[in-house]
């Protein structure tokens, strides 16, 4: 993959080869009409500026946005000029890094954390877009130069289409690792009362504590709330936790339609795509508008709720309150 | 009998042998439990460092065993105490890295391979015991791909398909540590702890037993000698006191017992020793023997008894018998006893029987018994020809013998009313002429060397 970025890059390099000869020879008829070449440039900048791609690693989900972004700065006219792939490793990230350096970019744009990280740090200039960063306020990633787009539906959303499924007055459970999703779980307890549902928090530390934290929640909530955490959501864990819910006919909610495929009842996820697309549309505002650097960190735009048939028919759970909804993938 | 010493040595030691066993084995299958514990954490660890470290990875991506220089020697440094007995790196299919320990004598080929595992976060460890009888503990742990673990994460929750999302194994790891470093830190636990711990409780034993003799067992053992002493009518003696506990108030208690208990004795004595000599006085009285007779004969007797090496509980029971020689004269009629003239033969036959009539009224009382002799045989003579019973030579108590004397003595040296007192010289010559015949010649010679 990476050898097809090379070739890829090989070409806008090749042009940037000759732009600097142009440049070479006519640098008196810039002296004279100086004043005037700067609004054709300005116009053009759109179209010719230097977009990079970074993803952090091959996964089809990241693959999805980039194609997305892709059919976006098509449709803008903003051309990329290479899209880079970390392979999930630093060493890796660090070496393209400098790659990209000499390229001087306009504007990048970082899929997934490793790939933001690296970019953040490497280049405090140029403005950045990340996205599909999994539960993003835990990284370090603000700055003057850095928009972001969240990988995840707002808490609000997530509680409506809760709310709508299963009505008010329920216990909603959530088992997550204070270190790492307090924020998201202290954020979630201001929500919560306005959709008249009550919070039952249980703190864990380590993936060994999921099952027990499990077996001390279970009889007191209505629904599960399994939330990106990285001590919570292991594979070994998810079963014990899908196992759970089925024995004790427990709904379970997520913000992963990969969860959902994998035995959860339902998520409301950000659609890859369009946050692809979305993000084109962030570029393009930052490349005509020089001077504006960050828009801050926004929600998706589109999103899309997944529901796993089969788990419903299994705790059975009635879903026919969001049949009427045009933004649902009913799986299998 | 068995000895409270030994009672309670033995049991002493008993206990503590049992004591001393029991916490020696626990503290040694703790201690076995605690080195394995560490030996299989150091073998946890320096097998997942050597699974993380990026050479290795590297190494086993291309296939470069030269890469695997630098991470070992590094594993080396962390075996500081040269555990290691083997290693084997394999990429699944073919080994990329095999080394043994030289001094293990073990075959690589029958070292098991491994590339299944169930669980890939921590590793697999195995008991071995090789052919040759060494025993390892085998460590593997499978290498993975290296990845970004929060970029991991982001796969699992975004990917399609959860199944998919799982780590690449570049190959396996096996580390096998030699338990003879192990056993030796446990012999080591044994050699410097343990026995010394042991030795130390058997010290304190001997300690406990010996302050248990001291304070116990020996004061018991006196007063149990003392008691026996006491019991044999020695009441002068008495138990050392050592110490102001329950075994001191018992010394001190039986002290005053004994001092009461003699006191009433001798108070007893006395009452009785008075009352024998009112009798000899009463006899006095009666006989109109010659003022203090008994009396001077007595002090006499017992001088020179005395002189004559008798023991000291026999010079009380000589003074009681020579204060009462004459008590069998109280059967002797006083027309017979008062005569002042010579006596017939028949009243003689009636006054020689004054020592059997001694006897008959001294023997029922069991106090005089040993007091006997001066009464009854002190009218014997030597030569056998004296009375009650014709006792001859040595058949004749030494009391008697020596009463004999001392009685002939003051008779001659008073007064009569058939004669006048003899002078010294001549008593001395009828002593010495009765030597042999009347008197034992022996007591005789010790008689006349003193000086009255």
């Amino acid at each position: 993959m990476v050898q097809k970025c090379y070739k890829f890059c090989a070409l806008p390099i090749f042009i940037r080869f000759l732009f600097i000869l142009k440049f070479v020879f006519c640098i008196q008829i810039l002296e004279v009409t100086a004043g005037e070449i700067i609004t054709p440039l300005r116009n053009t900048h759109a179209s010719e500026s230097a977009v990079i791609v970074i993803r952090s690693q091959q996964i089809a989900a990241y693959e999805e946005t980039s194609r997305g972004f892709e059919e976006g700065c098509r449709e803008k006219n903003i051309s990329i000029k290479a899209i880079y792939d970390l392979k999930g490793d630093i060493e890796e990230g660090k070496r393209i890094t400098q790659h990209i350096k000499r390229d001087k970019p306009n504007l990048i744009l970082a899929v997934g954390v490793l790939a933001a990280t690296i970019v953040k740090e490497q280049f405090p200039d140029i403005p950045i877009i990340f996205c599909m960063v999994i539960n993003h306020e835990r990284f370090n990633l603000r700055g003057t130069n850095i928009t972001g787009i969240s990988s995840e539906a707002p808490v609000e959303n997530q509680f409506a289409i809760l709310k709508e499924l299963l009505g008010a007055d329920k216990r909603v459970g959530v088992i997550y690792d204070p270190s790492k999703s307090g924020k998201i779980v202290s954020e979630a307890a201001l929500v919560v009362e306005k959709f008249k549902l009550n919070l039952v928090k249980k703190e864990i530390a380590s993936e060994n504590e999921v099952a027990s934290a499990l077996k001390s929640i279970v009889k007191k909530i209505d629904v599960l709330w399994i939330i990106p955490d990285s001590t919570v959501v292991t594979k070994n864990s998810l079963d014990a936790i899908f196992q759970a819910a089925e024995k004790n006919h427990l709904p379970t909610f997520c913000t992963s339609s990969a969860i959902v495929k994998g035995g959860a009842l339902i998520s409301i996820s950000p659609d890859y795509a369009s946050t692809g697309l979305q993000a084109s549309q962030i570029a393009q505002k930052l490349l005509n508008n020089p001077a504006t650097t960050t828009l801050g960190i926004k929600q998706p735009d589109k999103l899309k709720i997944t529901v796993n048939t089969t788990t419903a028919k299994t705790i059975g759970i009635d879903l026919s309150p969001l049949r009427s909804r045009t933004d649902i993938v009913l799986y299998p | 009998m068995i000895s409270i010493r030994t009672k309670l040595i033995f049991f002493i030691f008993l206990l503590i042998a049992i004591v001393d066993a029991f916490s020696c084995l626990l503290f040694l299958i703790h201690t076995k439990r605690q080195q394995k514990e560490v030996f299989k954490k150091l073998g946890a660890s320096l097998v997942t460092l050597l699974a993380q470290d990026n050479e290795v990875k590297q190494a086993l991506s291309y296939e470069q065993p030269a890469f695997l220089d630098i991470p070992i020697k590094r594993l080396k440094a962390l075996d500081r105490e040269k555990e290691i007995g083997y290693l084997r790196i394999s990429n699944g299919q073919t080994v990329i890295l095999e080394e043994k320990t030289p001094f293990l004598n073990i075959q690589m080929e029958e070292l098991p391979h491994r590339n299944l595992f169930q669980n890939q976060d921590s590793p697999l460890y195995n008991r071995i015991i090789t052919s040759s009888g060494e025993v390892l503990y085998d460590f593997s742990i499978p290498v993975f791909e290296k990845t970004f673990s929060e970029e991991e994460f982001a796969a699992q929750i975004l990917s399609e398909d959860l199944a998919k999302t799982k780590q690449h194994v570049l190959g396996f790891i096996q580390i096998g540590l030699s338990t003879r470093k192990l056993n030796e830190k446990i012999y080591k636990t044994i050699y410097y702890v343990i026995i010394p711990t042991g030795f130390i409780i058997i010290f304190g034993g001997i300690c406990i037993t010996f302050f248990l003799r001291r304070y116990i067992v020996s004061p018991i053992r006196q007063m149990a000698s003392v008691t026996l002493d006491i019991a044999k009518g020695d009441l002068t003696r008495t138990v050392n006191i050592r110490s102001n506990d329950e075994i001191g108030q018992l010394s001190l208690n039986f002290n005053k017992m004994t001092k009461a208990l003699g006191e009433s004795y001798a108070e007893l004595t006395l009452a009785y020793d008075t009352t024998i000599e009112g009798w000899s006085r009463a006899l006095d009285l009666r006989d109109k023997e010659t003022e203090g007779h008994t009396l001077r004969v007595t002090e006499m007797t017992l001088k020179l008894a005395q002189t004559l090496g008798v023991k000291k509980e026999e010079l009380t029971h000589i003074r009681r018998g020579a204060l009462l020689h004459d008590i069998g004269k109280m059967g002797i009629p006083d027309s017979i006893l008062l005569k002042p003239d010579e006596l017939t033969e028949e009243e003689w036959q009636i006054m020689r029987k004054h020592p059997e009539y001694a006897y008959q009224l001294l023997s029922p009382i069991t106090y005089l018994h040993k007091a006997l002799d001066i009464p009854y045989c002190h009218h014997e003579k030597w030569d056998g020809s004296g009375y009650p019973r014709g006792l001859k030579g040595e058949q004749i108590p030494l009391a008697a013998r020596i009463f004999a004397v001392t009685d002939v003595w003051d008779a001659l040296h008073s007064d009569r009313p058939y004669r006048p007192a003899l002078p010294k010289g001549k008593a001395i010559e009828y002593i010495q002429a009765q030597s042999g015949t009347h008197f034992d010649p022996h007591v005789v010679k010790v008689f006349l060397k003193m000086s009255w």
